[in-house]
Protein backbone atom coordinates (compact mmCIF):
# COMPACT_ATOMS: atom_id res chain seq x y z
CA UNK A 1 0.00 0.00 0.00
CA UNK A 2 1.17 3.48 -0.79
CA UNK A 3 -0.13 6.79 0.53
CA UNK A 4 0.69 9.93 -1.41
CA UNK A 5 -0.13 12.91 0.78
CA UNK A 6 -0.54 16.37 -0.73
CA UNK A 7 0.08 18.99 1.94
CA UNK A 8 -1.40 22.46 1.95
CA UNK A 9 2.12 23.95 1.98
CA UNK A 10 2.87 22.42 -1.42
CA UNK A 11 4.80 19.44 -0.13
CA UNK A 12 3.83 15.96 -1.08
CA UNK A 13 5.29 12.70 0.08
CA UNK A 14 4.76 9.03 -0.45
CA UNK A 15 5.00 6.42 2.24
CA UNK A 16 4.63 2.73 1.71
CA UNK A 17 3.68 -0.16 3.91
CA UNK A 18 3.61 -3.89 3.26
CA UNK A 19 0.30 -5.62 4.03
CA UNK A 20 0.19 -9.37 4.49
CA UNK A 21 -3.07 -10.64 3.06
CA UNK A 22 -2.27 -14.18 4.15
CA UNK A 23 -2.66 -13.23 7.83
CA UNK A 24 0.76 -14.62 8.70
CA UNK A 25 1.97 -11.40 10.26
CA UNK A 26 4.53 -10.70 7.58
CA UNK A 27 3.73 -7.02 7.24
CA UNK A 28 5.97 -3.96 7.43
CA UNK A 29 4.95 -0.53 8.68
CA UNK A 30 6.31 2.67 7.18
CA UNK A 31 9.74 3.89 8.20
CA UNK A 32 8.75 6.90 10.30
CA UNK A 33 9.86 5.12 13.45
CA UNK A 34 13.47 5.21 12.30
CA UNK A 35 13.72 8.99 12.10
CA UNK A 36 15.47 10.47 15.13
CA UNK A 37 14.73 13.90 16.61
CA UNK A 38 16.76 16.68 15.03
CA UNK A 39 19.08 17.97 17.76
CA UNK A 40 21.75 19.95 15.95
CA UNK A 41 19.70 22.45 14.02
CA UNK A 42 18.23 22.27 10.59
CA UNK A 43 20.36 22.52 7.45
CA UNK A 44 17.69 24.58 5.70
CA UNK A 45 19.35 27.51 3.88
CA UNK A 46 22.76 26.84 5.38
CA UNK A 47 25.89 28.06 3.65
CA UNK A 48 28.63 25.81 2.42
CA UNK A 49 32.18 26.94 1.75
CA UNK A 50 34.77 24.79 0.08
CA UNK A 51 38.38 25.73 -0.49
CA UNK A 52 40.89 23.69 -2.43
CA UNK A 53 44.51 24.69 -1.84
CA UNK A 54 47.64 22.66 -2.51
CA UNK A 55 45.51 19.63 -3.31
CA UNK A 56 43.94 19.74 0.14
CA UNK A 57 40.21 20.18 0.49
CA UNK A 58 38.70 22.30 3.27
CA UNK A 59 34.94 22.36 3.55
CA UNK A 60 32.20 23.31 5.93
CA UNK A 61 30.32 20.20 4.94
CA UNK A 62 32.47 17.95 7.05
CA UNK A 63 31.63 14.38 6.23
CA UNK A 64 34.48 12.69 8.06
CA UNK A 65 32.01 11.17 10.50
CA UNK A 66 30.63 9.14 7.65
CA UNK A 67 33.88 7.39 6.95
CA UNK A 68 35.16 4.28 8.58
CA UNK A 69 38.78 3.55 9.40
CA UNK A 70 39.11 1.97 6.00
CA UNK A 71 38.24 5.29 4.46
CA UNK A 72 35.10 3.91 2.91
CA UNK A 73 31.87 5.76 3.22
CA UNK A 74 29.48 4.16 5.67
CA UNK A 75 26.19 5.56 4.52
CA UNK A 76 26.30 5.62 0.77
CA UNK A 77 27.05 9.32 0.49
CA UNK A 78 29.64 11.04 -1.58
CA UNK A 79 32.62 11.21 0.76
CA UNK A 80 36.14 12.28 0.11
CA UNK A 81 38.96 12.92 2.57
CA UNK A 82 38.64 16.49 3.76
CA UNK A 83 39.22 18.86 6.65
CA UNK A 84 36.39 20.49 8.55
CA UNK A 85 36.29 24.24 7.95
CA UNK A 86 34.85 26.37 10.72
CA UNK A 87 36.47 29.81 10.48
CA UNK A 88 37.63 31.89 7.56
CA UNK A 89 39.91 34.94 7.57
CA UNK A 90 40.59 36.75 4.32
CA UNK A 91 43.52 39.16 4.24
CA UNK A 92 44.76 41.55 1.60
CA UNK A 93 43.84 44.68 -0.30
CA UNK A 94 40.59 45.16 -2.13
CA UNK B 1 40.22 24.34 12.16
CA UNK B 2 40.92 27.81 10.84
CA UNK B 3 41.96 28.53 7.29
CA UNK B 4 44.03 31.57 6.35
CA UNK B 5 44.70 32.59 2.78
CA UNK B 6 46.75 35.65 1.94
CA UNK B 7 47.73 36.74 -1.53
CA UNK B 8 51.50 37.28 -1.13
CA UNK B 9 52.55 37.09 -4.74
CA UNK B 10 50.25 39.23 -6.87
CA UNK B 11 50.51 38.26 -10.51
CA UNK B 12 48.35 38.00 -13.54
CA UNK B 13 46.28 34.90 -13.21
CA UNK B 14 43.23 33.58 -14.98
CA UNK B 15 40.35 33.13 -12.58
CA UNK B 16 37.20 31.46 -13.75
CA UNK B 17 33.86 32.12 -12.09
CA UNK B 18 31.21 29.48 -12.47
CA UNK B 19 27.79 29.25 -10.93
CA UNK B 20 25.39 26.38 -10.88
CA UNK B 21 23.24 23.96 -8.98
CA UNK B 22 23.92 20.45 -7.88
CA UNK B 23 22.31 17.86 -5.68
CA UNK B 24 23.90 16.99 -2.37
CA UNK B 25 22.25 13.91 -0.96
CA UNK B 26 19.15 14.80 -2.91
CA UNK B 27 19.08 18.45 -1.76
CA UNK B 28 19.49 21.33 -4.20
CA UNK B 29 22.71 23.25 -3.59
CA UNK B 30 23.22 26.54 -5.45
CA UNK B 31 26.81 27.70 -5.67
CA UNK B 32 29.33 30.07 -7.14
CA UNK B 33 32.92 29.05 -7.62
CA UNK B 34 36.16 30.92 -8.27
CA UNK B 35 39.07 28.89 -9.52
CA UNK B 36 42.45 29.54 -11.08
CA UNK B 37 42.94 25.88 -11.76
CA UNK B 38 44.81 25.03 -8.57
CA UNK B 39 43.10 27.09 -5.86
CA UNK B 40 39.34 27.04 -5.60
CA UNK B 41 36.76 28.90 -3.53
CA UNK B 42 33.26 27.55 -3.73
CA UNK B 43 30.39 29.15 -1.83
CA UNK B 44 26.88 27.80 -1.91
CA UNK B 45 23.54 27.65 -0.16
CA UNK B 46 21.42 24.61 0.63
CA UNK B 47 17.75 24.71 -0.25
CA UNK B 48 15.16 24.97 2.49
CA UNK B 49 11.84 23.18 2.86
CA UNK B 50 13.25 20.38 0.79
CA UNK B 51 9.99 18.43 0.67
CA UNK B 52 8.38 21.19 -1.38
CA UNK B 53 9.41 20.42 -4.94
CA UNK B 54 8.20 23.61 -6.62
CA UNK B 55 9.35 26.82 -4.94
CA UNK B 56 9.70 30.44 -5.81
CA UNK B 57 13.20 31.89 -5.93
CA UNK B 58 14.51 32.55 -2.45
CA UNK B 59 15.94 35.96 -1.52
CA UNK B 60 18.47 35.83 1.31
CA UNK B 61 18.95 39.58 1.66
CA UNK B 62 18.88 40.65 5.29
CA UNK B 63 19.05 37.12 6.58
CA UNK B 64 21.81 35.69 8.68
CA UNK B 65 23.01 32.48 7.15
CA UNK B 66 25.02 29.90 9.02
CA UNK B 67 27.51 27.21 8.27
CA UNK B 68 25.89 23.84 8.87
CA UNK B 69 26.80 22.02 12.01
CA UNK B 70 27.84 18.46 11.55
CA UNK B 71 25.23 16.33 13.31
CA UNK B 72 26.69 14.96 16.50
CA UNK B 73 24.20 12.13 16.45
CA UNK B 74 22.64 10.01 13.79
CA UNK B 75 19.62 11.40 12.00
CA UNK B 76 18.14 7.99 11.40
CA UNK B 77 18.68 4.61 12.96
CA UNK B 78 17.47 1.93 10.62
CA UNK B 79 16.96 -1.06 12.85
CA UNK B 80 15.30 -4.39 12.33
CA UNK B 81 14.66 -4.56 16.07
CA UNK B 82 12.38 -1.50 15.90
CA UNK B 83 10.02 -3.22 13.50
CA UNK B 84 7.00 -4.37 15.47
CA UNK B 85 7.01 -7.89 14.00
CA UNK B 86 10.76 -8.31 13.72
CA UNK B 87 10.41 -11.93 14.84
CA UNK B 88 8.89 -12.65 11.44
CA UNK B 89 11.95 -11.27 9.65
CA UNK B 90 15.04 -13.47 9.30
CA UNK B 91 17.26 -10.70 7.98
CA UNK B 92 17.12 -7.55 5.95
CA UNK B 93 19.26 -5.16 3.97
CA UNK B 94 19.07 -1.39 3.95
CA UNK B 95 19.69 0.81 0.92
CA UNK B 96 19.78 4.61 0.85
CA UNK B 97 19.38 6.22 -2.56
CA UNK B 98 20.22 2.91 -4.14
CA UNK B 99 23.40 2.25 -2.19
CA UNK B 100 23.77 -0.53 0.34
CA UNK B 101 24.21 0.85 3.87
CA UNK B 102 23.82 -2.12 6.17
CA UNK B 103 22.32 -5.44 7.14
CA UNK B 104 19.65 -5.39 9.85
CA UNK B 105 20.94 -2.10 11.32
CA UNK B 106 22.31 1.06 9.75
CA UNK B 107 22.79 4.71 10.63
CA UNK B 108 22.43 7.83 8.50
CA UNK B 109 24.36 10.85 9.76
CA UNK B 110 24.40 13.30 6.90
CA UNK B 111 21.36 15.51 6.17
CA UNK B 112 19.62 14.88 2.90
CA UNK B 113 16.64 13.44 1.11
CA UNK B 114 16.84 9.69 1.03
CA UNK B 115 14.82 7.01 -0.65
CA UNK B 116 15.35 4.33 1.95
CA UNK B 117 14.63 0.80 0.83
CA UNK B 118 14.33 -2.16 3.13
CA UNK B 119 14.66 -5.61 1.58
CA UNK B 120 13.15 -8.12 3.97
CA UNK B 121 13.68 -11.86 4.10
CA UNK B 122 10.84 -13.32 6.13
CA UNK B 123 10.85 -16.48 8.21
CA UNK B 124 9.29 -18.43 5.33
CA UNK B 125 12.19 -17.28 3.05
CA UNK B 126 9.89 -15.00 1.08
CA UNK B 127 11.46 -11.74 -0.04
CA UNK B 128 9.71 -8.35 -0.02
CA UNK B 129 10.84 -4.75 -0.18
CA UNK B 130 9.36 -1.32 0.37
CA UNK B 131 10.80 2.15 -0.07
CA UNK B 132 10.06 5.26 1.98
CA UNK B 133 11.38 8.74 1.37
CA UNK B 134 12.99 10.33 4.41
CA UNK B 135 13.86 14.00 4.89
CA UNK B 136 16.70 14.04 7.38
CA UNK B 137 18.35 17.07 8.93
CA UNK B 138 15.95 19.55 7.35
CA UNK B 139 12.66 21.04 8.47
CA UNK B 140 10.12 18.29 8.08
CA UNK B 141 7.12 19.50 6.11
CA UNK B 142 5.70 16.04 5.59
CA UNK B 143 5.65 14.56 9.06
CA UNK B 144 3.15 11.71 9.13
CA UNK B 145 2.93 7.97 9.61
CA UNK B 146 0.72 5.41 7.88
CA UNK B 147 -0.91 2.57 9.80
CA UNK B 148 -3.11 -0.36 8.87
CA UNK B 149 -5.30 -3.02 10.38
CA UNK B 150 -6.43 -6.14 8.55
CA UNK B 151 -9.47 -7.77 10.12
CA UNK B 152 -10.19 -11.50 10.14
CA UNK B 153 -12.80 -10.79 7.47
CA UNK B 154 -10.15 -9.35 5.19
CA UNK B 155 -11.25 -5.75 5.65
CA UNK B 156 -8.28 -3.42 5.47
CA UNK B 157 -8.35 -0.21 7.49
CA UNK B 158 -5.76 2.45 6.67
CA UNK B 159 -5.09 5.68 8.50
CA UNK B 160 -2.39 8.24 9.04
CA UNK B 161 -1.36 10.28 12.05
CA UNK B 162 1.34 12.54 13.43
CA UNK B 163 0.95 15.11 10.71
CA UNK B 164 1.80 18.60 11.93
CA UNK B 165 1.06 20.14 8.56
CA UNK B 166 -2.42 20.55 7.06
CA UNK B 167 -2.97 18.43 3.98
CA UNK B 168 -5.38 18.65 1.09
CA UNK B 169 -5.73 15.03 0.00
CA UNK B 170 -4.29 11.54 0.13
CA UNK B 171 -4.02 9.19 -2.81
CA UNK B 172 -4.00 5.53 -1.89
CA UNK B 173 -2.66 2.87 -4.22
CA UNK B 174 -2.12 -0.88 -4.08
CA UNK B 175 0.77 -2.43 -5.99
CA UNK B 176 1.17 0.93 -7.75
CA UNK B 177 -2.47 0.84 -8.89
CA UNK B 178 -4.42 3.91 -7.81
CA UNK B 179 -7.53 2.99 -5.81
CA UNK B 180 -8.87 6.03 -3.99
CA UNK B 181 -8.38 9.69 -3.08
CA UNK B 182 -9.59 10.97 0.24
Amino acid sequence: MKANVFHHNGANAEKSILVDGSFQGRFIENFSVFELPLQDGSWDNTVGLEVVKDDEIYRTFDVSKLQGKDGNCRCGMVCSPSYGLRNVQISGRN
Amino acid sequence: MAFFYKCTNPRRIRVVLTAGKELRNGVRYSYGEFSDGSTKFKLGVCAGHVAISIQQGHVYEGQTLHFPQKPAQALAYLSLNQISNSAKVSSMQWYANGKYVGTNNAYIYEPGVYDVEGVFTFDDSSLESITNRMYLGFDNDVDFAVHHFLSDLGELKLWMDNTNNPFDSIQWSVDDQYIWTG
